[in-house]
């Protein structure tokens, strides 16, 4: 009884974070829509009106770091990430589970010391109030803060994962990259 | 322990993780940053997972990556994959394998259009493996020769992968990508000359097909091929005529392609856009974890001094350059059974390249071999993206181990296509060398 | 002991950038008698450019070249040259401003200090003059072309110049020039072959650019600070000497890119015939003086008079 509570209410917990990652994941889209856009309209402009659009370069720049660090725990929650099941698939049921949880406790470990070194290096960048120095100037520190943040949604995302393959609540995922994803 | 051991030692603890079932992405860089902490210190190794992310990601070129995931998706919205292949069924549906060799002539037409190997087998998954299984077709042929087939589109330009071998390499982008399309167009004629072969020696492969189209329903059939070549003639007048970079053409051919969609389809509903946006976010999320991390993987093999030091036995060997090039075939082989490619190009042309030019190899031609030995990789086990992604997008009507199978034409065919780059390098060096 | 030396530059590149780095760290081995070496890790395998001064800084690297323009709020008085464009010295000069800085304004020490950085050595850059794929006879000429710019300080000075500043990445500028997309792009005579951009575009106009700075040879601050005086008197002297030995090697390669520019490359240089005069007119174009302004005013807020400074990088 107890057991059936905890599962539900992890089942909870996890699509409350997904929605989340979903909402950041479509920014990302947008994001990756509106850097299409301002990719064609400088080449048109360049070429027909001589006034290429300041600062393509950079704001290109920036916007490929922001898709990446929005969609990049998106992708984990969804189990996109790319890991090898040739070998854990044959194993018996209980030493894959194990196999499974120490998968998901080095990828929180990983993205958690990466989050770390993220967060010093924004940081550093806010506290001289570093910007892009380009055709256009702006700051770029809230870039740099961007991938903190996303490295720190997937640490977390790992961290649930891992809890998921505990209380069993993880489905065994037998295909390594869901249809849905390509 | 010498920094060479723990070097060796990162390497096997690499690939026992990947077996292991870890993330790709967090054996590498996990691997990768323990074996900095061993060999420099905790700080360092900090510091690196500190900028690496941000760095890598910062950059206009890598721009094209998401840019062309996103043209292949609208390509695929706007069914322009289906019309090339319907266009095919009428001409070679009567050969035995035809429908095969029909996929890998659409594929070759669609991965000039798209940079995305991983698009492309998925396109083609979605679009002729339904169509071949119903007809016959067994599945280990069906399967494969999607497999192998989507790997056309990093041959033939334009190809993010190449523009990944252009940036590590420091070689000249355009080049490169023009240098691709003979060598691409060969290595599809090879794919169906394999089919063919392998039909021919198990027919109960692949059944022949009655076919009555007409001379004038074939001709009239080609209509379906003209807006996915208006695009690609498009995109490569517009790169020739200077109207944009070839990291602009990926922005540019994501908008034709949006456009002719939306025409198409006459609806931006069915387009699906957010659908379409969040499927391009995700797999550029795959591919770019992947490069950082490689990325994080080589910088501990250059610290731990293996990388210069296998770089270093490879150019002081006193052998023929041709066993150097077998060498590093070899290397390239058993990497890339274990690595996705641009993880495989990150860590290993610091020290291929090099050797290679010490060697008076040609770096485009060198670049086209490499692309070649890693699109072999993509489709052999363990790690053979392209056939996860067959399985994956086959709804359960494959198994892992039918794609696999059923590739053994097909790898030898990516040597023979090996051999004839190094015994007519021009295959590779008559387009770019006319550019300049 | 043997240091780490982490470098973007590839090993094969055989410029007078990488010769001078193998000389440094030949010389070093040499003048220690062999007791201590540097051992260099070529081609960015360990960092990338941007990320060289965090990696010098926590000890992934001892010795490391700074591309110091791309961190103009974390140097910004290292940066001073890179908010002077134009301006009149030549490699030379500026490498010998920059010790002089060094010399006598603490400040200009104690803002690499801040990042855990020392520097050793300076290394600028070439004189820079204008490389076109059509000929420029004068300065009016430049009006209405497209001009590959970069950075924040180029546009300004291509504006002045009545052209039109195009932004294209380092390596897509080969097929910029070649296509069409730019007309032109500021460059030296050394780099515009490294990049073999004197294939496509086949006019050099000696347009007094300057030079420009630059990489710091730069030391792990600890690392510095670590070694015995002997040594790190061997660094001092090397640092010092580094600059003459590279800017000769520059001198070589200059001279033989423009013999061969004049025997099988076939490209012209052309004299847009500019004078001091005409420079200095040009530099109080408003937009050349806001990104001057824009230094002053960092410099001052530093503690740091600018004046003197100034001076010498203005057109007199
Ligand atoms: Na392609
Ligand atoms: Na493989």
């Amino acid at each position: 009884m107890t057991d059936d509570r905890a599962v539900s209410a992890y089942g909870r917990v996890r699509s409350a974070y997904g929605w989340a990652l979903l909402v950041a994941g479509s920014f990302a889209g947008i994001v990756t829509f509106l850097m299409m856009l301002l990719v064609v309209a400088n080449v048109l402009l360049r070429s027909i009106a001589d006034a290429p659009i300041d600062g393509t370069l950079e704001l290109t720049q920036s916007a490929l770091v922001i898709l990446i660090f929005l969609s990049l725990a998106l992708t984990q929650y969804e189990g996109g990430h790319i890991h090898v099941v040739i070998l854990t698939q044959r194993l018996p049921a209980r030493l894959r589970t194990a196999v499974r949880f120490l998968a998901m406790v080095l990828g929180l470990v990983f993205f958690a010391w990466a989050t770390k070194g993220a967060f010093d290096f924004a940081l550093r960048s806010y506290t001289i109030n570093e910007q892009e120095w380009g055709a256009i100037r702006f700051p770029i520190w809230p870039v740099k803060f961007v991938v903190f943040v996303g490295l720190l949604a997937l640490a977390i995302q790992f961290l649930i994962d891992a809890v998921g393959v505990l209380v069993g609540e993880l489905p065994d995922d037998e295909d390594a990259v869901k249809e849905e994803h390509l | 322990m010498t920094n060479l051991t723990i070097g060796l030692i990162g390497v096997c603890a690499l690939f026992a993780s990947i077996l292991l079932g870890v993330n790709v992405m967090v054996a590498l860089g996990l691997v990768g940053a323990v074996g900095l902490t061993v060999l420099v210190g905790i700080v360092p190794a900090t510091s690196i997972l500190s900028t690496v992310f941000f760095d890598t990601t910062h950059s206009f070129h890598f721009s094209v990556i998401p840019l062309f995931l996103l043209m292949g998706f609208f390509a695929m919205r706007a069914g322009l994959g289906s019309d090339l292949f319907e266009a095919a069924t009428k001409w070679l549906g009567g050969i035995r394998g035809g429908l095969a060799i029909s996929s890998t002539i659409g594929a070759a037409a669609f991965g000039a259009a798209s940079g995305s190997s991983v698009g492309t087998a998925t396109v083609f998954t979605k679009i002729a493996l339904p169509e071949m299984l119903a007809r016959g077709y067994a599945k280990s042929l069906a399967a494969a020769s999607i497999a192998i087939a989507g790997t056309l589109a990093v041959m033939i330009p334009p190809s993010a992968l190449v523009v990944v071998y252009g940036i590590l390499t420091n070689s000249s982008i355009g080049g490169l990508l023009i240098a691709g399309l003979i060598p691409g167009v060969v290595f599809a004629i090879l794919i169906c000359a394999a089919t063919y072969i392998a039909v021919m020696r198990r027919p109960a492969l692949a059944p022949r097909l009655q076919t009555d189209a007409t001379l004038s329903e074939k001709l009239w059939s080609l209509r379906l091929a003209g807006p996915l070549l208006l695009i690609i003639v498009a995109i490569i007048a517009g790169l020739y005529l200077g109207v944009f970079t070839p990291t602009e053409a990926g922005g540019v051919g994501a908008m034709l392609t949006l456009i002719l969609a939306l025409v198409r389809l006459r609806s931006f509903r069915k387009l699906a856009l957010m659908r379409t946006l969040l499927d391009t976010i995700r797999t550029s999320a795959m591919i770019f974890a992947i490069i950082i991390c490689a990325l994080i993987f080589s910088r501990f093999l250059a610290l731990s001094g293996l990388a210069n030091t296998v770089g270093g036995f490879l150019t002081t060997l006193d052998v023929n350059r041709w066993v150097v090039v077998a060498m590093i075939v070899a290397v390239y082989l058993v990497l890339g059974m274990m690595m996705d490619a641009p993880a495989l190009l990150a860590i290993t042309l610091p020290i291929t390249h090099p050797v290679m030019m010490k060697l008076g190899f040609d770096p485009i031609w060198f670049g086209v071999f490499v692309v070649l030995l890693c699109e072999i990789g993509a489709v052999t086990p363990p790690v053979g993206i392209n056939c996860f992604v067959v399985q994956a997008a086959s709804d359960g009507r494959v198994a892992l181990e039918d794609v696999f199978r059923g590739l053994v034409p097909y790898v030898i065919a990516g040597f023979v296509m090996l051999v004839l780059l190094c015994a007519v390098p021009e295959l590779a060096t008559f387009l770019p060398d006319r550019m300049r | 002991k043997t240091y780490r030396w982490i470098t973007f530059k590839p090993q094969g590149a055989g410029d007078a950038q990488q010769r001078s780095t193998q000389w440094f760290v030949d010389e070093f081995a040499k003048r220690t008698g062999g007791k201590h070496t540097i051992e260099v890790f070529w081609g960015g395998s360990v960092a990338g450019t941007r990320e060289i001064p965090t990696a010098l800084a926590s000890g992934v690297g001892d010795f490391g070249d700074i591309i110091t323009p791309y961190f103009p709020d974390q140097f910004p008085l290292n940066n001073a040259v890179g908010f002077f464009i134009p301006q009149p010295n030549n490699t030379r000069e500026i490498g010998e401003l920059m010790e002089k800085w060094h010399a006598e304004i603490p400040q200009f020490e104690q803002e690499l200090a801040n990042s855990g950085i020392k520097a050793v050595g300076f290394r600028p850059l070439e004189s820079y003059g204008i490389l076109c794929t059509e000929p420029v006879e004068s300065v009016a000429d430049f009006k209405g072309r497209r001009i590959r710019s970069y950075g924040f300080a180029y546009p300004k000075l291509i504006e002045a110049l009545g052209g039109s500043p195009v932004s294209i990445a380092t390596s897509e500028t080969y097929e910029a020039l070649e296509r069409g997309i730019v007309d032109c792009t500021p460059i030296g005579p050394a780099l515009a072959r490294g990049w073999k951009y004197d294939e496509v575009a086949k006019y050099y106009i000696e347009y007094p650019i300057g030079a420009s700075f630059g990489h710091l040879l730069a030391m792990n601050l600890a690392s510095y600070e670590g070694m015995d005086e002997e040594t790190r008197a061997i660094v001092d002297q090397l640092g010092k000497d580094y600059l003459g030995v590279y800017a000769d090697m520059l001198d070589d390669d200059e001279s033989t890119v423009r013999e061969a520019w004049e025997s099988e490359l076939g490209v012209t240089v052309i004299d847009p015939g500019v004078s001091t005069e005409d420079m200095a007119t040009l530099s109080a174009n408003e937009g050349i003086q806001e990104v001057r302004k824009d230094w002053i005013e960092r410099a001052t807020a530093l503690g740091v008079d600018p004046d003197p400074i100034v001076a010498e990088l203005e057109f007199k």
